[in-house]
């Protein structure tokens, strides 16, 4: 099988990542938090090493990191949290809708209004948008740092400035680009960085977190029981635990650490290189072929193609890829707003994603199917 | 035995660690909920030998502690 659907979920993920959910369930896998025994405070243990691992990787406190189910969670509690009456919000013109539906409800109940910002241009065009586009009352901007759709990246640490300036809360979609892109949420001004476990991050499914780097205060988004305060009929108004009611997931945060401690070993750094190297091979092969329409959305090299092949729909492309036992995503991707700045169409397209664990082999073996399927062999 | 109390199992956790890196070996307790009039809370055991080096490694660290109980 090749994998290159690693924009959705990577794929395998490193060994010690099963290993660790495994021994969590077997050996110490008591409820953190909530009790003084050993296998308790064990868990409690592993949870906060993921946490300080969490918080190295993105130059935060320990404190700072609140973990939920994923990135979608992460996003509505960071947004809805600092959610101010009658504000307006700027979001980009390629957001996932894990932005866009939140936002849109809280301006379906009159809560704030919203409007978007262009990302067709160059960074100094973007910020020029975003410039024009502040109001007296804009109080939040979120944006991705890469969509998931064809690897465009926004100038983060050029937002964050200007948010600073003018006092904006600066929430980023960190979904795709957590463990591929160098992320520093002091340096880059960033209130909220939300991110998942299970992309370039190796971990499992099943969790993600908020990283906060600000002082301000939050709304409650959810309630219940956190260990600690339980005479207390108010959540506890300190992070993490403000926003971490009810019992974690203590197996799939236990291996998200060992996946961190694997991805340190490596270097961020190092992995970006590798997987650009594998999306200049795979670009550079699709431009041969004069029956692929490329989607290109800026002049970086990234992890994440999006290309169709003329008079083929994307999920006849995606099923034809399957059946030689290729994995890819078709369609829209959750990203309407970006398929519409793409210009894909009613179908969308094919989309291409790599991780470390992909080989020039199989970019090369991917290719060679993807010519078989131009030339009318399904 | 001393414990410093703390207001959550986050800040226990940081408390254990910082303690841990100064040499001061300390361990995560959960405490009686009538030492907070809050409910259940959480504190960090260490030997009271240690304690004016506990003290000060907590607020080098700048980990706020409640009070300092003496089991």
């Amino acid at each position: 099988m090749i994998y290159l659907d690693n924009a959705a979920t990577t794929f395998p993920k490193p060994l010690c990542v099963s290993e660790e959910i495994s021994k969590c369930i077997k050996k110490y896998c008591g409820n953190p938090g909530r009790s003084s025994h050993n296998l308790s405070i064990k868990s409690a243990e592993k949870i906060y090493e993921t946490r300080s691992l969490l918080a190295e990787l993105f130059n935060a406190n320990p404190e700072n990191v609140v973990f939920t189910y994923n990135t979608t969670y992460a996003l509505n509690i960071a947004i809805k949290s600092m959610i101010k009456y009658s504000g307006h919000v700027l979001i980009s013109d390629i957001e996932h809708n894990s932005v866009i539906r939140p936002i849109q409800e809280l301006a379906n109940q009159r809560l704030c209004t919203y409007e978007t910002f262009s990302t067709n241009g160059s960074n100094e065009e973007i910020i020029k948008d975003i410039n024009n586009k502040i109001k007296s009352n804009t109080f939040l901007l979120v944006c991705t740092h890469i969509s998931n759709v064809g690897s465009r990246r926004l100038p983060i640490k050029e937002i964050g400035a200007l948010c600073k300036t003018n006092e904006i809360s600066f929430i980023v979609d960190g979904a795709q680009s957590a463990g591929i892109l160098d992320i520093d949420v002091k340096n880059m001004n960033i209130d909220a960085l939300c991110i998942p476990s299970h992309k370039g991050l190796y971990g499992p499914q099943g969790s993600g977190a908020v990283i906060f780097n600000t002082d301000k205060i939050y709304r409650n988004v959810i309630e219940g029981g956190t260990g600690i305060n339980s005479l207390e009929l108010n959540m506890p108004d300190f992070l993490p635990e403000k926003f971490e009611a009810g019992t974690m997931s203590t197996p799939v945060i236990a291996a998200w650490g060992e996946a961190l401690k694997w991805l340190k070993a490596i270097e961020v750094s190092k992995i970006r290189r590798y997987e650009e190297d594998l999306y200049d091979l795979c670009k550079s092969l699709l431009k041969t072929n004069k029956n692929i329409t490329l989607y290109e959305m800026n002049e970086y090299s990234g992890n994440t193609l999006m290309f169709n092949v003329n008079n083929c729909s994307p999920s006849k492309v995606a099923s034809c890829l399957n059946d030689r036992d290729i994995a890819v995503r078709s369609g829209f991707h959750c990203s309407p707003l970006a398929h519409k700045q793409l210009n894909t169409g009613k179908n969308g397209a094919v989309r291409v994603s790599f991780s470390v664990f992909n080989t020039r082999n199989e970019i090369n073996q991917f290719y060679e199917a993807i010519n078989e399927i131009t030339k009318g062999n399904p | 035995m001393c414990v410093a109390s703390v207001k959550s199992m986050t800040q226990a956790m940081k408390a254990k660690k910082a303690l841990l890196n100064a040499y001061i070996d300390a361990s995560v307790i959960k405490l009686d909920a009538d030492l907070s009039k809050k409910g259940c809370s959480y504190g960090v055991k260490f030997d009271c030998v240690n304690l004016y080096a506990a003290e000060n490694t907590l607020l080098k660290n700048r980990i706020q502690y409640n009070q300092i109980i003496n089991l």
